[in-house]
């Protein structure tokens, strides 16, 4: 690796081991996983279930921390930094959108979309929450509640909160598994049409292997090790 | 970190909430209730304290009040004399029997012959205004207003005392420095002094309390009481009790506080529960909040400001439920002066003090707030990861968490704060404190111990409703215990407070069985003997064997003085036992009631001095001067000592209503003592009881012929005046109980919707989806009542025994019926608050509940 790709990595692994403690055992999830994602990229993440997709998610998105090995996010160093101060990076970088949608039930539409902004005082949160709403075809339904709306609907409000912050990196987990075919295509497009617009690096988890292939790059785990694998040869 | 001031978290609790209000507003009841009886409390006993103040002289109606059983002796007189003072006044205080020509009925009453200008302060009310006897030259009286309706009487009417007879000027309302409950056993009557001999009621065997008023004049005042203070061990020397209106305002001042501080501990206990109920609500409400905090940990938000949305949430929904309660409490302040009438000794106006209202409400909200943040704190701790991996749990145990146990430091602290400044001392504070947490803990335990056994038993045989139902009890989500303790709680309090009620009069009940005796005959001079039995017999009555009563007083135990025996700390005597008079008799034999349980009984002696006179003692009396066989006692035999010993021990049954002793001495002895005679008799009924009273009353004006069903009636009228206020604030804890049912209920029926959709899916009809339902409420309720009751048959036992020092009488059938009461209310509560949840469809549940 270079010196000057380093500086254009978003997201670097290195050497990332995670153990889980199981009675007696220890359980090695991750094992010693490393990798670059450069600005700009989109990457998958495919496996099987169980193969540690998830844990590495939570690991690249600083919601974790490994065992052993180190993270670097938006050019900072996770493994020094605490909770709350990982926390902010996310507040200001990252973006997230998951499979079950994680909007907060007791908040509309527009109120899920502005809490990112709010979070950093910005001003003119409202506004920017309603155009991102908008984008995704949901302008005139800001004022409904997650429970008033579509699976399809709230993965759009998902969608939307995810871009609202500008982030530099988004993370999306199974972004359609709790989708039927139909509303997932236009998720799909929604949230690589928001990407190019943004410029933002993505990184997605997924089972779906067509969905996987529409990534720049496409990284294959399983049983706790990670590798790089060529479109063409994916589906073996 | 973020730039999120706090301005976005008040702005995201107030989101987070608008959803929620019901269901908050019905956390915020939780506390209405422990508040409003604080805060009503606090007022009332600010609103007293000041009247006191205010009034502090009518409490005595006088500067100094002197009294004695015995007329003042001239020396007495002399050191009075010595006190400069403006004005004396004079009065003797008396228990008698009055009799109605106008009915011809007969009553005890307690007669006040007074004469001089007394009271200077306060007010003698009557009715008309304005009315006195002291001064008056003809035979007036005043009486209580509670005799003249209880007899029908009116002005004019007369009303005979001993010998004379009196004509009714008006009704007396209110005497300073005494409440109406004074009177509730013996009503007040007051006559001129003047007329006092006539009565013929001051002759030997009258029992006659003396007593002088002084008034000084403003300028002196001071001056006066330092002389007065100078007298006043000689004084006391003399057995002449001396108050000034200081101590008559601590004395007052020391009752009333006693039962405001039992008042507001009853009310702190419906805080405590309402405390407990809201962190159980809370508990259940923010479980709901796992994944809404871990998406904002996950775009951002540090733990602080996610936990802060909720408790600002919290604390404000405790703020509300304070404030609904100091409003309540101040409704309910208003009318405490009249429940309180009885025992104020002056008339109260309600005044809003603002002090108490608002420490109250500080204390509440402070109080609930810091039970509300002990299931807030795990919020902390929630991982963000919880967004894409539900399985995750947030770690650690509560009690390893330093700021869980900070906060149960302050709640700690808080407690043991406010029960050292509502009770008198330390040790009070300790007791109620420690007995509040046992009780807490002992219904935890239950509960706990209902969770454990109903988990590890097999169900196999039961129905399926009823085996689901019993599932529900110990489920995830459960509020088992805490229903168990706040439920338990109030029947604890209610039941214990009644089984006293019902054991105190229970002493008096056996008179109202056949063959016992229903008159007690008092006061029988020697002479007057022949000719009271005469009476009695003319009416068909057995008029029995009268008992002669001689009164004495200790002199000396084993060598020791009364003083000696009650400042040596190792003997623990019951200091009432070393000062009473003491009336005893003498017989040569033991009543077929009577059990003699150590020694034997001598039958006769002579006061030859050959040794000292063998006696017989009573077990009570042997408990309170911790006596045993062979023990000296001296009597002080109205100025003549004589020495006895032990000789035996008997029991009596209290509760039978006859004349029972302290002491019996052997025929032979006090032969020659000055004494009078008692003796009770079987009525057959009532007329022969109005008439037997009527008759000797009439003919021996001097002797009290009592009426033990009547007296049986004004001791649970009394009771019931206590009993109703105890009841009125222990109902407080009921009510948090219910409401905190009810908060359950509806926290968990997001959870009880899916289940019950899920049963209804796979075929259960509505009607056992209720019946789970029922089994669930009806059982915990059964519990509740089981628990909270057991425990009041404990307290009842201790209340009975330590200070009430009678029998525990259990009343079964009123005891099973208060279980089934309780565990009637909380089903009808819990499926009051279910409804709907049983009848709705499983799409409808699945889609309302998403």
């Amino acid at each position: 690796m270079t010196e000057s790709s380093s500086e254009l990595a978003v997201l670097r692994l290195s050497e990332v081991r995670k153990a889980y403690h199981s009675g007696r055992e220890d359980l090695e999830v991750l094992k010693g996983v490393s990798f670059d994602v450069k600005a700009g990229e989109t990457v998958s993440i495919i496996g099987p279930s169980g193969s540690g997709k998830t844990t590495l998610l939570g690991i690249c998105a600083g919601l974790d921390r490994p065992s052993t090995g180190s993270v670097s996010l938006c050019g900072q160093e996770l493994s020094g930094l605490g909770e709350d101060e990982r926390a902010a990076i996310r507040n200001e970088s990252v973006g997230f959108v998951f499979q079950n949608f994680q909007l907060i039930p007791t908040l509309t539409a527009l109120e899920n979309v502005m809490v990112p902004l709010e979070l950093r005082g910005e001003k003119g949160a409202r506004e920017r929450a309603k155009e991102l709403l908008g984008q995704v075809g949901l302008g005139d339904r800001i004022s409904h509640y997650p429970i008033q709306l579509s699976g399809g609907e709230q993965q759009r409000v998902a969608l939307a909160r995810a871009f609202v912050n500008k982030p530099r990196i988004l993370f999306a987990d199974e972004p359609t598994g709790n989708l039927d075919t139909d509303t997932s295509e236009p998720i799909v497009e929604l949230l690589f049409g928001l990407n190019k617009t943004a410029g933002t690096t993505l990184v997605l988890v997924t089972h779906d292997l067509d969905l996987a292939k529409t990534t720049d790059r496409l990284l294959r785990i399983d049983h706790g090790v990670l590798q790089e694998v060529e479109k063409a040869g994916a589906d073996e | 970190m973020n730039k999120a001031g706090f301005g976005w978290i008040l702005v995201m609790a107030w989101r987070d909430m608008r959803r929620a209000k019901s269901r908050l507003g019905l956390f915020a009841l939780a506390v209405v209730s422990g508040v409003a009886a604080l805060v009503a409390i606090n007022s009332f006993r600010a609103n007293l304290e000041s009247e006191m103040d205010r009034q502090s002289r009518s409490l005595l109606g006088a500067d100094v009040e002197y009294d004695a059983n015995v007329p003042f002796s001239p020396k007495v007189e002399a050191l009075i004399s010595l006190v400069p003072a403006e004005e004396i006044s004079r009065e003797v205080k008396f228990a008698t029997m009055a009799y109605f020509p106008t009915q011809d009925d007969t009553r005890i009453v307690r007669a006040h012959a007074m004469e001089g200008t007394f009271p200077w302060y306060g007010k003698l009310d009557t009715n008309p205004e304005g009315l006195h006897v002291a001064g008056s030259s003809e035979p007036v009286a005043l009486l209580e207003d509670s005799l003249m309706l209880q007899f029908d009487l009116k002005v004019g009417d007369p009303v005979k005392i001993g010998d004379l007879e009196f004509e009714i000027i008006g009704e007396v309302l209110r005497i300073p420095g005494e409440g109406s409950f004074t009177g509730s056993f013996a009503p007040r009557i007051l006559i001129p002094m003047a007329f006092l001999e006539q009565t013929g009621l001051t002759q030997f065997g009258s029992r006659l309390h003396y007593f002088a008023y002084q008034k000084f004049d403003d300028m002196m005042a001071e001056p006066s009481l330092k002389i007065l203070e100078g007298l006043r061990e000689e004084l006391e020397e003399l057995e002449i009790d001396v108050d000034t209106v200081a101590d008559q305002r601590r004395r007052i001042g020391r009752t009333l506080e006693g039962m405001n501080s039992f008042l507001s501990m009853v009310g702190f206990v419906a805080l405590l529960l309402g405390g407990v109920a809201i962190a159980g609500a809370v508990q259940v409400y923010l479980k709901g909040k796992t994944d809404a905090v871990a998406t904002l940990r996950c775009v951002g938000a540090s733990s602080r400001q996610a936990m802060l949305i909720y408790c600002i949430q919290i604390s404000l929904v405790g703020l509300v439920g304070c404030l609904a309660g100091a409003l309540l409490g101040l409704a309910i302040q208003s009318f405490l002066p009249e429940l309180m009438k009885p025992f104020l000794p002056l008339e109260l106006q309600v005044e809003i003090s603002w002090s108490s209202i608002f420490s109250s409400l500080l204390f509440g909200w402070l109080f609930t707030s810091l039970f509300a943040f002990l299931p807030l704190l795990p919020l902390r701790k929630i991982s963000p990861l919880r967004a894409i991996r539900a399985s995750v749990e947030s770690g650690g145990k509560a009690w390893k968490d330093g700021a869980f146990l900070l906060v149960s430091l302050g709640l700690l602290s808080l407690t043991a704060v406010f029960t050292i400044t509502q009770t008198q001392t330390l040790g009070q504070a300790l007791g109620f404190f420690g007995g509040i947490l046992a009780a807490i803990l002992l219904l935890a335990g239950i509960g706990w111990l209902l969770r454990f056994v109903l988990k590890r038993m097999s169900f196999a045989g039961l129905p399926y409703v009823w085996r689901q139902g019993l599932a529900n009890l110990h489920r995830p989500n459960n509020r088992t215990t805490m229903l168990v303790v706040t439920l338990g709680m109030g029947a604890f309090l209610i039941y214990t407070i009644y089984i006293s009620e019902q054991s105190m009069l229970r002493q008096g009940e056996l008179a109202d069985d056949d063959g016992q005796p229903n008159v007690i005959l008092f006061d029988i001079q020697p002479d007057q003997l022949e000719g009271v039995q005469a009476t009695i017999g003319e009416l068909g009555v057995d008029p029995g064997r009268a008992e002669p009563i001689v009164t004495m007083r200790l002199q000396s135990l084993n060598g020791m003085s009364p003083e000696e025996l009650k400042n040596d700390e190792r003997l623990e005597i019951e200091n009432w036992a070393a000062d009473r008079e003491y009336r005893s008799t003498y017989r040569d034999f033991i009543r077929e009631d009577e059990e003699l349980t150590a020694g034997s009984f001598t039958a006769e002696a002579t006061l030859d001095g050959s040794g000292p006179i063998p006696v017989s003692v009573e077990q009570r009396i042997v408990e309170a001067l911790k006596l045993k066989l062979g023990d000296r006692i001296v009597w002080d035999v109205q100025g003549l000592p004589i020495e006895t010993e032990v000789t035996s021990i008997r029991k009596v049954d209290w509760r039978e209503m006859k004349p029972n002793f302290f002491v019996v001495f052997p025929s032979g002895v006090l032969e020659a003592a000055p004494a009078f005679f008692v003796t009770a008799v079987h009525a057959q009924d009532r007329e022969i009881l109005v008439r037997l009273q009527s008759n000797v009353v009439k003919q021996y004006p001097n002797v009290s012929a009592v009426n033990l069903t009547m007296i049986l009636e004004s001791l649970r009228e009394i009771f019931d005046k206590i009993s109703f206020v105890i009841r009125f604030m222990a109902s407080f804890t009921i009510v948090t109980g219910l409401i905190a049912l009810m908060a359950s209920v509806i926290t968990s029926r997001y959870q009880r919707a899916r289940e019950s959709a899920l049963l209804r899916t796979i075929g259960a009809s509505a009607k056992q989806i209720r019946g789970i339902m029922g089994v669930e409420y009806a059982l915990v309720g059964a519990i509740a009542g089981l628990a909270g009751v057991g425990l009041s048959l404990a307290s009842g036992w201790a209340v009975t025994k330590y200070a009430l020092k009678v029998e525990l009488y259990i009343p079964w059938d009123v005891t099973v019926a208060t279980v089934l009461i309780v565990a009637g209310m909380t089903l009808l509560t819990g499926m009051l608050n279910s409804l709907g949840i049983a009848k709705q469809s499983p799409m409808e549940s699945i889609r309302s509940e998403g």
